[in-house]
């Protein structure tokens, strides 16, 4: 019942409006929406009602028809779930009565004019246009968990983004040497304006106007950027087997504390035919390019970071929704906890890259492989400070970033015969990334997702993202410690646990033909990549997963075994000091307690999620992922003479249908907190979606 | 002539280069937010702020720690044995103090300064009164001398809790002064505790005096006489102030939690085995008879006491028996006892059994038992068993600490952003950090 629809339209012209004078234009125009359902982290979400289920009690009320009501109301109209209307949304609930749904259209377009005055010089202005509307609504039925007086949110995004182009080309020949140059001016507009409206306490059932509503509460914001900016870049060939380009650009933003701040990027590249300049010419290596390149490239800060501001009133809470303005009928407006900087310097980032491509075989076999060292320095990071300050961030240029790496493309012809072709390719990548400084007297940020004890920070000498939780009482060779009972000994101190950027990415793919039928398939694989599997740590208190029933080792319910620590292999170590049953001290002696594998050791022990140490719920999400597998027929001329047809070919593919992975919850490429920067966690996420696409593409 | 045109495009680019500069201020700043505001718009958010920090997650940890409820379900389980409470726990209460409704008290109080309004300054003093006393009782020293300076100073020291104290005090005294001076302006339906009523926030204060003057019961500087005539003074006037609440948005933030939480926190505990042995009538407004809601505290609408009359009888009465007067503390304290009760609603004839069959003997014991039950919901009640030792509580076995907790970490950003000024060390073992064992316990709690 998750729907999402999308139509396009599109049209594209161009014509000769006068001598040396060409118009183009293209115009394209979307709609897209659909029917959405609530998930992650909250009580309305669907994975957490499907899940935290007990097994004994049915959701679906033994009907096969997810629409029917019989399964998730009772005959009183209040809501059947296993908690008597308290708990967690019945899943069928959350599908049927709570969705979210939005409409968007799109007009996409550009009209370009590109004259030509003289022989080798071309002017050309483009305006190009990006503009959509996005208009959505959020309802949370009466008697819904998260509301139970029932919510209603509306909300209308305009969003443009227009860009103004001119440039002017020229190139020259002088003997051997080609010379392209380019000298242009750019001004581009983002406006994102946003209406919204929320309204609680609902009183008709499933009417969701606004006016159902007995406390609305309205909101309006304005987020716009404007840059302009020169460039130029010089193209120098020599006898076409060395290249030379150089380019510069200067930008000027909207948001600087002072516009006149200038952005400046320079930037230098080289290549050269390796097989031209040693005169190679063999069968074996048929063409080799060496690159090397300097890029420094710049940007702007984030709208609203030069000036400190008043912020609508809000009064919020991990525990609860908290207070908002207006309040029993009075506006309020407090001083925003983030302190604006005026004096704020772009970022820079410089890349440095050295690549090399062959070709070989008779072209059959190409290889590239690029090296590359990138820089950020001067980033601008809202950097926490203390609270005491009378602020919680402060925007500033602080911090530096290295990431460096090495990317592989191989691909090879394997077969080239007249009826049969196999093509086989693969990429790879490796990136490593520090980030060397944060900010002076900052060592730690911490990033948008988090709780206490599993949450992600960015930490000097570390990879982006760094994950953190709460661990077990260690002693110094990194033992944990447990008490005379046989647990392990809680500690609060956050800690190190995961690193969620991965050792290396690669992809595979392989094409096929024979005679009228060709085939692809493409796998996806990753290596490393820490997870922090909260909804395994929820589960487990609620007795409701696999290992509640079976441990891994074979400990069935209600039977005994000894804890084990799945970082070290080992079942810990007695703290110092701990005594047994006779009064001895066995401080520092192997653990070999028998605990219970019931509830006693979850909910009312340390080994849950809620009531213990989050370390042990981190996994290792690498996968090995059938991305993409087809087969496609196309028509030959002979068998569409007599149609109208000059061309007709029907296809069938399969998308994200196989998945190897040790990781236990849904998918390891799933991300809590949604398209943000943040990434390593798994919260009652939904899993990801298979699919099957027909095509069918025909030439008039 | 191709370098003419070459020569037009770039002159072009210059001149529209020229005229940019004014295009790009058109989107420099945010045209949706003030970049300043007036004092009657950071009022009522102060006092919201306020409410919802005495309110949320700190009486909550302190109604479990005096075994006055008892936690059921996960994080509020392992509360119970003083477990998963940890310094990232209290960021939140802490940034909504100062970085919050803090800041823009004293926003408030340099803006009433410029523009002669201290009726606005005398409110804003007050309650930055309340929020100091609020957070030193939980925390011990904390930042205020060096606290609020934004850009200029990013790092604040902490001071002692005996300068906190006489902060409060002066505070006080200088807020009451300032309500009594001439005012430009002043406050009406943005003050959304006492509707601008001046006086009544001049009895308040004296209140807070009285509550703060009474805390320093441990240590030498205890004055019963003043805090009895601080007491008086409040009593005089109509010093009872509370926060409300909505009933379809922005509960009160007992009701949140009960309902967003279902289950965290179960009505059963040693108060309630005591208030049982003692039939008291206030069992059924404290707890519904399945013991998961609490029908006059939690109630949507149920209003946040901030400062009641009888909290201020029962510091009176205790005043009293400190200086040795057990006739005249017992007529207070039965007056306290009736006040409470009906405030609760509770039927007279219940009222008048009850305090009838009160224990004969008036001691500090019986005072203190008797407030433990009036200040429900209040993490007053902490403060005074931390004073008294009234009533006893045993921790519960299974805890993690070696004995009730007496104070609680500080939060975690200070710690990464201001480590160099918080005066307890990040490794503090757990008794030490919660003031069970060792050098942080609170100056009044030595």
């Amino acid at each position: 019942m998750n729907t999402f629809e999308r139509t396009t339209i599109r049209l594209t012209g161009s014509g000769q409006i006068a001598t040396n004078l060409k118009a183009t234009a293209s115009l394209a125009y979307t709609n897209s929406g659909g029917y959405r359902i609530q998930q992650g982290s909250n009580t309305s979400g669907l994975m957490l009602g499907l899940l935290r289920t007990p097994p004994s009690f049915d959701n679906s009320n033994g009907v096969d028809d997810p629409t029917d009501q019989s399964a998730y109301i009772n005959p009183d109209g209040s809501q059947r779930n296993y908690r008597s209307g308290t708990g967690y949304d019945n899943p069928y609930w959350t599908i049927n009565k709570n969705p979210f749904t939005d409409d968007v259209n799109r007009v996409f377009g550009y009209t370009k004019f590109d004259w030509s005055p003289a022989d080798g010089l071309l002017i050309s202005y483009r305006y190009g246009l990006d503009q959509y509307s996005d208009v959505r609504k959020q309802v949370l039925a009466i008697g819904s968990r998260t509301n139970v007086v029932g919510s209603i949110s509306d909300e209308a995004y305009a969003i443009s983004e227009q860009n103004h182009d001119l440039t002017a080309r020229y190139s020259a020949d002088l003997g051997p040497i080609g010379a392209n140059f380019l000298v242009g001016f750019n001004a581009n507009q983002r406006d994102r304006k946003y209406v919204g409206t929320y309204g609680t306490g609902l009183v008709l059932p499933d009417f969701y106007n606004m006016s159902n509503a007995t406390n609305q509460q309205a909101y309006e914001s304005f987020i716009g950027r404007r840059i302009w900016g020169l460039y130029g870049e010089a193209q120098f060939d020599y006898d076409e087997w060395a290249y030379l380009t150089l380019t510069a650009r200067r930008d000027q933003a909207s948001t600087f504390g002072d516009v006149a701040t200038p952005i400046i990027y320079p930037s230098a590249s080289l290549s050269l035919i390796l097989t031209e300049v040693l005169d190679i010419k063999s069968d074996v290596l048929n063409f080799a390019k060496l690159r090397a390149s300097s890029a420094r490239v710049g940007s702007e800060p984030g709208f609203a970071s030069n000036a400190t501001y008043f912020n609508q009133a809000s009064v919020t809470s991990g525990w609860i929704t908290g207070a908002s303005f207006p309040y029993q009928g009075v506006t309020g407006f407090s001083q925003s906890n983030t302190l604006g900087n005026p004096n704020l310097r772009p970022e820079y980032t410089v890349t440095n890259e050295l690549g090399l491509e062959l070709r070989m075989l008779n072209n059959k076999l190409t290889a590239d492989v690029t090296l590359y060292e990138q820089t950020s320095r001067d980033l601008i990071v809202a950097v926490p400070v203390a609270g005491s300050s009378g602020f919680t961030s402060s925007f500033v240029n602080a911090g530096t970033m290295r990431n460096s790496g090495v990317e592989l493309q191989l691909n090879a012809q394997l077969v080239d015969s007249k009826d049969f072709k196999l093509n086989a390719g693969m990429t790879f990548t490796r990136n490593r990334n520090v980030v060397e400084k944060l900010a002076d007297g900052v060592d730690v940020i911490s990033l948008p997702w988090g709780f206490f004890g599993a949450n992600q920070r960015l930490v000097e000498g570390q990879a982006y993202g760094t994950l953190y939780g709460d661990d077990w009482l260690r002693d110094e060779e990194g033992n944990a410690q447990v008490d005379a009972a046989g647990y392990p000994i809680y500690s609060s101190t956050e800690v190190v646990v995961g690193d969620p950027n991965p050792d290396y990415l690669m992809g595979i793919t392989s094409n096929a033909s024979y005679k009228n039928w060709s085939f692809n398939m493409l796998w996806d694989i990753r290596q490393g990549g820490d997870i922090w599997n909260g909804t395994r740590g929820a589960l487990y208190y609620f007795g409701a997963h696999q290992d509640n029933a079976v441990l891994p080792d074979g400990t069935k319910r209600g039977e005994t075994f000894i804890w084990n620590d799945v970082v070290t292999g080992n079942s810990g170590f007695y703290a110092p000091g701990t005594l047994d049953a006779d009064g001895n001290d066995i401080g520092g002696q192997p653990n070999s307690t028998p605990i219970i594998n019931d509830w006693q050791s979850y909910a009312g022990g340390p080994l849950s999620g809620f009531t213990g140490a989050s370390r042990p719920f981190i996994e290792d999400g690498s996968w090995v992922r059938l991305r993409n597998i087809g087969v496609t027929y196309k028509f030959t001329n002979e068998a569409l003479e007599g149609t109208k047809l000059e061309g007709l070919s029907l296809g069938v593919s399969g998308r994200n249908v196989l998945l190897l992975t040790p990781y236990r919850g849904v998918d390891p490429e799933t991300n809590l907190s949604g398209a943000t920067n943040s990434q390593g966690a798994d919260y009652f996420n939904m899993p990801n979606t298979m699919g099957v696409i027909f095509n069918l593409k025909a030439n008039f | 002539m191709k370098f003419n045109n070459i020569a037009i495009i770039a002159l072009t680019g210059i001149a529209l280069s020229a005229c940019s500069d004014a295009w790009l201020e058109e989107y420099k700043l945010d045209q949706n937010r003030p970049s300043d505001v007036t004092m009657e718009v950071l009022l009522p958010s102060a006092q919201v702020n306020y409410g919802i920090t005495q309110g949320d997650v700190l009486p909550r940890l302190t109604s479990i720690f005096m075994q006055q409820m008892t936690g059921t379900d996960r994080q509020s389980l392992a509360h119970n044995t003083y477990s998963v409470i940890g310094e990232g726990d209290f960021n939140t209460p802490w940034n909504n103090s100062y970085a919050g409704g803090l800041y823009d008290l004293n926003i408030i109080i340099t803006k009433a300064e410029e523009l002669g309004a201290p009726a606005y300054a005398g409110i804003a003093k007050i309650t930055t009164a309340m929020y100091l006393g609020l957070l030193t009782d939980h925390f011990g020293d904390i930042p205020f001398e060096e606290a609020f300076q934004g850009a200029t100073d990013l790092t604040a020291k902490f001071d002692s809790q005996e300068s906190i104290y006489a902060a409060i005090q002066t505070l006080l005294d200088d807020g009451k002064a300032n309500l009594l001076e001439p005012s430009n302006l002043a406050p009406s339906g943005d003050d959304l505790i006492h509707g601008g009523d001046l006086i009544a926030w001049g009895s308040t204060a004296d209140a807070l005096k009285a509550r703060y003057l009474n805390h320093l019961s441990k240590t030498s500087l205890y004055d019963a006489d003043a805090v009895i005539a601080a007491c008086d003074d409040a009593l005089a006037g109509s010093s009872y102030a509370a926060l409300g609440f909505d009933a379809s948005l922005n509960q009160n933030p007992w009701w949140q939690f009960l309902n967003e939480r279902q289950g965290y926190i179960t009505q059963f505990g040693t108060m309630y085995d005591m208030m049982e042995a003692n039939v008291d009538p206030r069992i059924a407004f404290y707890r519904s008879a399945d013991s998961t809601d609490m029908p006059f505290f939690a109630a949507a609408t149920a209003p946040l006491a901030i400062v009641t009359p009888f909290e201020t009888m029962f510091i009176k009465a205790e005043a009293l028996i400190r200086k040795g007067d057990p006739a005249a503390a017992r007529l207070v304290l039965e007056d306290a006892v009736e006040s409470n009760m009906m405030w609760l609603g509770v039927d007279p004839s219940d009222i008048a059994s009850y305090v009838a069959a009160m224990s004969a003997t008036t001691d500090l014991e019986l005072i203190m038992t008797e407030k433990y039950y009036a200040m429900f919901t209040s993490s007053e009640v902490w403060t005074d068993w931390r004073r008294t030792g009234f009533p006893a509580l045993t921790a519960p076995s299974g805890a993690i600490l070696s004995d009730i907790p007496r104070r609680l970490p500080y939060p975690e950003n200070e710690y990464l952003y201001n480590s160099a000024n918080v005066p307890m060390p990040i490794d503090a073992s757990p008794d030490e950090k919660f003031g069970v064992s060792g050098s942080y316990k609170l100056w009044w709690d030595m």
